[in-house]
């Protein structure tokens, strides 16, 4: 670490918001935190609402985990990153239940395997045991948005096409479905998890046809 | 003085004050928001109720404020508990009874189980809304069944679960499976008199009347309402006054 004070806006910092956002997605590239990413996009407020637990979990665990990784016994380090998440997954459940009580429902056991998100224990061990707060906070909101933004694709499209709506609200009326003599059909595919399997791999696909130094060889 | 972070003492004193701070924390916060929580679960109870008794659709009940809710159910619905003879429980409320939890409770022993019945007027019809719980593949599963004022034929169903598999045991909550019990009618009791209760079976209906057809490649979940449904009705009827073995 340099001695010299660095601004919290400075260009390397910065890069720790916009890496994960693109050529180290956590999702595309590291292929991190996927079954959430596959269960629970069928609609697109679902997958915002697991999007902001998961930036809400991961800021505070990096920032936490960052303030007091000086005290951290190395022997138990994992168990003690474990714990800081967990509790705060459990914050996370409970004032879901509380306000947002359908959207819990749906998200259903998703938020507690939140704990499970290789994404957030990637982070904490990689980052935030090694760096101060500021940089772990900015790291943290990289990362959660590059896992948002394939959540919300993905849901945008399993929602478009597997419910005919968008956030909800119905842009296909129900006169021109084929149950009521219409000519549309919903794709029941859209509404099973698999299908997300196929949208992330579409965004891999034109991620690394965008930028060739992405491809592994092998 | 430095202290040596990998020394069992501070380790250990570490791990106690890490894991306090986190236990009180979460204390406070779950004791903060139960009344919140618990509120929505009443609420959607409610909507169950309703949306079982016709009266409303669930969108519609969805829409609505909690308050507005309680308020058209505390109106037109009323509450009576049995036992499972079907002798009116006096000094009990149905809407108090967690059906899972009694139904957890009394797993064993049916016959020291309550059975909470809610009665829906309006407009002179009443209804009769039969909560019911039973095991699904991975969890709970329960329902509101509806009988007309013949108290026999079924009008109206809602089921829901705690964590069956979506596109397969979770069908039981969606509206496709819950039509196949009002699209054509089907009977607790035979015009003999007999009981028969709602049956769940696979490959076709025999007795078409008092069975639903299964879902496919939820067979679990299916066996599980059906073994809720096929017994569960007796207590309310011997309640309503027909003899039942």
């Amino acid at each position: 670490m340099s001695t010299q004070k660095e601004s919290l806006f400075s260009k390397k910092n910065m890069k720790l918001i916009k890496d994960p956002l693109n050529d180290s997605n956590p999702i595309s590239i590291q292929v991190l935190g996927i079954c959430s990413a596959l269960a629970i996009t069928i609609m697109l407020e679902n997958a915002f609402v697991m999007s902001m637990s998961v930036l809400f979990v991961l800021i505070m665990a990096n920032v936490v985990v960052s303030l007091i990784r000086n005290l951290i016994p190395d022997k138990i380090r994992i168990i003690v990153q474990l714990v800081i998440v967990a509790t705060l997954v459990i914050t996370v459940d409970q004032i879901l239940k509380a306000y947002v009580y359908e959207v819990s429902k749906q998200l259903s056991v998703f938020v507690g395997l939140i704990i499970t998100n290789c994404i957030i224990m990637g982070r904490l061990e990689a980052f935030a045991l090694g760096n101060k707060p500021g940089p772990a906070f900015l790291d943290a909101i990289g990362n959660a948005f590059g896992y948002t933004w394939i959540l919300l694709v993905v849901g945008f499209v399993r929602e478009v096409f597997g419910s005919g709506s968008v956030w909800g609200i119905k842009f296909i009326p129900d006169s021109w479905l084929i149950d009521n003599g219409g000519f549309y059909e919903h794709n029941g595919l859209m509404l099973l998890s698999p299908i997300a399997l196929f949208l992330v791999a579409s965004v891999i696909w034109v991620q690394r046809s965008k930028n060739r130094k992405l491809i592994e060889e092998n | 003085m430095a202290v040596n972070k990998n020394s069992i003492g501070y380790t250990v004193t570490f791990a106690i004050v890490l894991v306090t701070i986190c236990g009180a924390l979460l204390a406070t916060l779950a004791t903060s928001l139960k009344p919140a929580q618990k509120a929505n679960v009443d609420n959607e109870k409610r909507q169950f109720i309703l949306a079982a008794a016709g009266a409303y659709k669930m969108e519609d009940l969805k829409a609505m404020e909690k308050a507005e809710i309680s308020k058209i159910f505390d109106e037109k619905i009323a509450q009576n508990v049995f036992d499972v003879n079907g002798n009116e429980i006096e000094g009990e409320k149905a809407f108090n009874i967690d059906i899972v939890k009694e139904f957890k409770a009394t797993k064993n022993d049916a016959s020291i189980r309550k059975y909470p019945m809610f009665t829906f007027k309006d407009a002179g019809k009443e209804k009769y809304i039969i909560p019911m719980a039973g095991n699904g593949l991975w969890g709970p599963i329960w329902g509101y069944i509806a009988l007309g004022s013949d108290k026999n034929t079924i009008e109206g169903v809602v089921f829901d679960h705690k964590g069956e598999t979506p596109g397969l045991g979770a069908k039981i909550a969606e509206q496709t499976f819950q039509d196949l019990f009002t699209s054509t009618t089907k009977k607790i009791m035979s015009d003999e008199g007999k009981y028969y209760g709602i049956k769940v079976v696979k490959g076709g209906l025999k007795n078409p009347n008092h069975e639903i057809d299964a879902i496919a490649g939820a067979t679990i979940t299916s066996n599980g309402v059906g073994e809720m449904l096929e017994p569960g009705f007796k207590p309310y009827m011997r309640a309503f006054g027909n003899e039942i073995k």
